[in-house]
């Protein structure tokens, strides 16, 4: 397949293989993989509840050793922990998938038009990220109940801002550029010159900041199951499992340390891939990549 | 009817310092469809800003005081978004004028699409033939802007302007940022296409010497003001106003074993404040001592020539 691409495509893709972006994508891709392949292949029901309480990371099971132990209930963590990847990540996803392309629209709006609509989007956002997320969410809760997919819509609302803000600098400096001035003076459509001439050449940063964000989703949610307020009981989610294990801190260490793990590794992982994003898609850095390597290079060997 | 006609135009620009009047009462007509017209100015003579102010792109504190635009007989200060007639800018920076994250294809096909409203494999087809008739091969449909040289690019830039056969072209120091060889071959596709394609053109630049190659009459520009207007030929042979004169005593000539160029001493007026009289009074060879009281007239010579100059107001 790669044998089919253009020198260019093969530039753009050295440009993007940055070692931050490799090391996020292996630790994201190796979760994902077993997110996938250890419900399909476990033995173990991740609601059913059994006998063995509390065994340690590695005992002997019923069916496969209990690799990561099991909870209060019995269950096994191993199945449990990759079981919660679908719904973390699809969480994360959605959240942020929400959040960017609402944010997204209000930002090109705000930023291409100006004037009154400009000011009064502009202000309903700054009230949206006025509010702590956290507050909004107990709102939330307390009015339509405590649900993961209130959650979700709590954090999506209140994360809004951050994508409009963003979207709305970016438009602003390229609405200024000759060929959005040509594509007007050609009597395109606003819609067409919005979302085909600006959108594409505004979104780099946008794509940088949605991946750190989905980091940040991760954690949103967790507190916000950790605190209650999210996923409930019986359903495997990381935050969930790090609330009710943090109890058994003393007795069962394994319980709530490998769903913090689990967190602390695709959170590591999305800000790497945003970091190195970042790098590849920065304009200004566009082309000195090969070069600052290569003076990495040389510094190394002049030290050896 | 005239296609392109200015009448007292006056523009000023708000500034931090003071209002800087960049237009004061120009009149200008481009009479005959595919006729292009030279406007000839330093820095800060207004050439720009006229051009700026017919195609609707003066920078948002600009404000024009008074005067009509029409093109093809609209006026294109009132007239709705809809009935306006297209006119078309070519900027010096090709790079910027095209969208980097589009192939050129696209971007010229997309005029044919929803401007012309045709179908889409038509519009690559009229997309291919118009890249062709600008000297592109039509393989460059599925280049980016970024895979071109920069002569390459202002050819793109010039098969999207005659994608969308505006009803006049704005040339804007088009072949400023190319080096020599490139400008000639890039003026002289100008002309042909304008010419073959009965478009008609401003061409704003600097250098008279490339008004000699490509236009057919002359506008020259002093602080704000048109001085001069006359056709290509006869401002060359015979050059009316003292600033026009100076003007070519400083273009280097290979033809004539000129001893020394001579350069217009003094610098171009503030247009916050404008000289009393004669604006070019204070750096006129000729000055008299009225020219610096009295404000001269355009005035109309034989074959349809004006120049703004007291010397020519007593005849």
């Amino acid at each position: 397949m790669l044998g089919r691409l253009s020198p260019e495509a093969k530039e753009t893709l050295a440009r993007f293989m940055q070692p931050s972006t490799i090391i996020g994508l292996s630790i994201l891709v190796g979760i994902v993989a077993l997110g996938v392949i250890v419900p399909l292949a476990s033995p173990y029901d991740p609601y059913a509840t059994s006998e063995d309480v509390l065994r340690p990371p590695l005992s002997e099971g019923p069916a496969w050793p209990y690799i990561l132990g099991t909870d209060s209930l019995g269950r096994d963590l191993f199945t449990r922990i990759f079981y919660a990847v679908s719904i973390d990540l699809a969480v994360a996803l959605v959240t942020v998938g929400l959040a960017v392309s609402i944010g997204m629209v209000i930002g090109l709006v705000s930023g291409y038009f100006g004037g009154i609509l400009d000011s009064v989007l502009m202000r309903i956002m700054d009230v949206l990220i006025s509010i702590p997320g956290f507050m909004l969410a107990i709102a939330v809760a307390a009015a339509l109940g405590a649900s993961l997919f209130n959650a979700m819509l709590a954090v999506a609302v209140v994360t809004i801002p951050i994508y409009a803000r963003l979207m709305r600098g970016v438009t602003l400096s390229v609405k200024e550029q000759l060929y959005v001035t040509a594509a007007k003076e050609a009597g395109l459509s606003s819609f067409r010159i919005l979302f085909r001439h600006i959108l594409p050449n505004a979104m780099a940063p946008l794509i940088v900041q949605s991946t750190i964000e989905l980091g940040n989703a991760i954690i949103y949610i967790a507190s916000l199951s950790f605190i209650g307020l999210g996923a409930q009981e019986p359903q495997p989610e990381w935050g969930l499992m790090l609330s009710t294990g943090r109890k058994y801190l003393r007795e069962a260490w394994w319980y709530p340390t490998f769903p913090g793990l689990m967190i602390f590794l695709v959170v590591l992982a999305f800000n790497l891939i945003g970091d190195g994003l970042r790098d590849a898609l920065d304009p200004r850095l566009r082309g000195t990549l090969k070069i600052r390597r290569s003076i990495v290079w040389q510094l190394l060997k002049s030290e050896t | 009817m005239a296609v392109v006609e200015v009448r007292n135009l006056s523009v000023v620009y708000y500034t931090p310092r003071g209002v800087a009047k960049a237009l004061d009462n120009v009149s200008l007509s481009i009479e005959e469809q595919g006729e292009i017209l030279g406007l000839v100015g330093e820095s800060g003579s207004g050439k720009s800003t006229l051009g700026y102010a017919i195609s609707g792109l003066l920078p948002g504190n600009a404000e024009i005081v008074s005067g009509e635009i029409l093109v093809n007989g609209v006026d294109m200060l009132r007239a709705g978004e809809d009935s306006k007639p297209r006119v078309s800018v070519i900027f010096q920076d090709a790079l910027t004028s095209l969208n980097p994250v589009l192939t050129i294809g696209e971007q010229i096909a997309e005029i044919y699409l929803y401007v012309h409203g045709l179908s889409k494999s038509e519009a690559y087809d009229e997309a291919g033939r118009v890249l062709e008739e600008v000297g592109l091969p039509r393989s460059f449909l599925n280049r980016y802007p970024h895979e071109l040289s920069g002569g390459q690019r202002q050819r793109a830039v010039i098969a999207m302007t005659l994608a969308l056969r505006p009803a006049l072209i704005i040339a804007d120091e088009p072949t400023t940022a190319l080096d020599v060889t490139v400008q000639a071959a890039i003026l002289k596709l100008l002309y042909r296409v304008v010419k073959e394609n009965r478009l008609t053109m401003l061409y704003i630049t600097h250098d008279l010497s490339l008004v000699a190659h490509i236009c057919d009459n002359v506008a020259v520009m002093y602080a704000g003001e048109i001085v001069e207007y006359s056709s290509v030929k006869s401002l060359f042979r015979d050059p009316k106003h003292p600033y026009t004169r100076a003007l070519l005593k400083a273009i280097p000539r290979v033809d004539t074993d000129v001893e020394e160029l001579e350069p217009i001493e003094g610098s171009p007026p503030s247009l916050l404040e404008p000289p009393e009289g004669c604006r070019f009074h204070p750096r006129c060879p000729l000055a008299m001592e009225k020219c610096r009281i009295l404000r001269p007239r355009l005035v109309s010579l034989v074959d349809g020539r004006s120049v703004r100059c007291l010397l020519y107001e007593e005849e």
